[in-house]
């Protein structure tokens, strides 16, 4: 009974993806479209419409609905021992990005609906694999679960408060600290703060750009686990990292977009 | 022994809880820090941005997150007012423990004069760029929380009543007389975005706001005091806000409205003045 319990405990940290909230999803999307192309904003346009900002969730939404339960496991970004793109069964987030932007790039010759749903594929799956709690490394079983570790919660009184969050939580919760922010504002905010690093951020390929987020989430990972307590001033600190995964998503999610509309 | 040990202990509970002090919610720092923003002469947005790196607004409650943390221990005190004996004016020589201001840093009213003594008439141009981005990022937060009224303190011994940390049930669950004036902003607002405050909130008149921003800090000081009784009052004998009529919310409500929108226009002015030079 105990067995059974844990597998299927398992099974479930397993199959919870992990995203920042929907606004500050909204906002990586808004800081692309600063600086997409006259022709990338056309193309957006004519598949997607106005209303792209509703389908930055897409797929989670899809989930939702029941509407695709195969897409659960494609949001996490899987890297070998060498931080490289691993060869895993199914699908991950970068075989699905890779396949999608396939169906952008010859656009023209496919169908509405089709390009559509790669756009929304590629917008969803950009923003998760820049959120490091959807970030699994072969030779780190912590990352492969959304394990729980110790952070400063609060001040209660003159209390300090600590108390257990999962490590997919502790990711989301920082799109939760700036209560009221809308995606537009997010985009400022991001552009302001880190606008200056978009050209460093944009270099490279889909699979650089997956090695370095597994650089970063394999730095981490190697401290922060089930036995690790995290002081307040950490805590507070990763916040600017966690700012930078947005605004990498924002600027590489532009150059994808730019060149596929060529 | 025991008992006097006991006794100890529960005036020790009782006298922290009344001044424990926390936070207005994030959502309405964020919200009054928007209206400030829009509020912004070009030069003083152009030159917080400069400073900041950042919006306004990220920087709402960033004290709160930094509070007790150890290289900001500057931050950790009371993020609020005491007002005097008398009930009405602000003051600026004693923080709430009644001790000396800078013993217990923290204190809004005293950080104001402070900030604008070390910035304004031009100053903020001989300063490090570091000291002037913490005494923006310090104000962006004091100036909200002087004004919510939880955070307007007033004498222990001559207002026993007015108890900060007083049970108030939220919804079923545990609150306090302090949390309320946390949630009271978002009520009835939920999934509201900042530009949604601010367009449904700010609706100050250019006399209103000029009002408000006139006067020196003692001045404005009157206007926490008399905010603080009314927050008090709002809210006496009720221990659960179901009791509350919905006239009563809105009610609080709008004295929260209009005590972040005060906040918001008082603090553009400020910065308007520091970088007027």
């Amino acid at each position: 009974m105990k067995k059974l319990f844990l597998i299927v405990a398992l099974a479930l940290s397993i199959s919870v993806a992990n995203a920042w909230n929907r606004r500050a999803d909204e906002g990586v999307v808004l800081l692309a479209e600063k600086h997409l192309t006259a022709e990338a904003k056309a193309m957006l346009n004519k598949y997607l419409g106005d209303s792209y900002l509703d389908d930055v969730h897409y797929l989670y939404d899809l989930e939702e609905r029941n509407a695709a339960s195969y897409t659960k496991s494609i949001h996490y970004l899987h890297l070998d021992k060498n931080l490289q793109p691993a060869k895993v069964e199914g699908n991950n987030a970068l075989v699905e990005i890779e396949s999608a932007m396939q169906v952008v790039r010859n656009h023209k010759s496919q169908s509405k609906e089709v390009v559509a749903t790669a756009l929304r594929t590629v917008i969803n799956l950009m923003c998760d694999i820049h959120n490091l709690s959807n970030v699994r490394i072969e030779g780190v079983p912590h990352s492969s679960l959304d394990f729980k570790f110790t952070w400063y919660k609060g001040d209660v009184g003159k209390r300090k408060a600590t108390a257990k969050i999962s490590w997919a939580k502790f990711w989301d919760a920082y799109s939760n600290w700036h209560t009221g922010f809308s995606g537009s504002l997010w985009a400022e905010d991001l552009e302001l703060s880190l606008g200056s690093k978009r050209a460093e951020f944009s270099k490279g390929s889909l699979n650089d750009w997956a090695s370095e987020i597994g650089g970063v989430a394999n730095g981490l990972y190697a401290r922060i686990n089930p036995e690790y307590e995290m002081t307040r001033r950490e805590r507070n600190e990763l916040e600017d990292l966690n700012c930078e995964m947005m605004a990498r998503a924002g600027y590489r999610l532009a150059v994808l977009l730019n060149s596929a509309a060529k | 022994m025991k008992n006097k040990s006991l006794f100890i202990a529960l005036a020790l509970v009782a006298i922290l809880g009344v001044q424990s002090a926390k936070a207005w919610s994030g959502f309405c720092h964020a919200g009054s820090v928007y209206v400030a923003e829009q509020h912004l002469t070009p030069k003083a947005k152009k030159m917080c941005r400069h400073y900041l790196k950042h919006t306004l607004p990220y920087y709402a409650s960033w004290m709160d997150y930094w509070k007790g943390a150890d290289v900001f221990k500057s931050v950790n005190a009371r993020h609020s007012v005491m007002i005097k004996a008398d009930g009405k004016n602000i003051d600026m020589a004693f923080d709430e423990y009644g001790k000396p201001y800078g013993v217990t840093p923290g204190e809004c009213m005293g950080y104001l004069r402070d900030a604008l003594a070390e910035l304004g008439e031009g100053k903020y141009k001989n300063q490090p760029d570091s000291l002037v981005r913490q005494r923006l990022v310090n104000m962006v937060h004091y100036v909200a929380d002087m004004h919510c009224p939880s955070h307007i303190n007033y004498p222990e011994h001559l207002y026993p009543h007015y108890v900060n940390n007083r049970q108030v049930v939220i919804n079923g669950k545990k609150n306090t007389f302090h949390g309320f004036w946390d949630w009271v902003p978002a009520y009835g607002r939920k999934g509201w975005k900042l530009e949604d405050y601010a367009k449904n909130v700010d609706k100050i008149s250019r006399k209103q706001a000029a009002a408000w921003q006139s006067g020196t800090l003692e001045d404005w000081g009157r206007d926490l005091a008399e905010a603080g009784h009314l927050g008090y009052k709002m809210l006496e004998g009720v221990n659960d806000i179901a009791e509350m009529s919905e006239e009563q919310m809105i009610a609080a409500r709008d004295l929260s409205d209009k005590m972040a929108m005060m906040a918001a226009y008082r603090l553009a002015h400020v910065l308007n003045t520091i970088f007027s030079y």
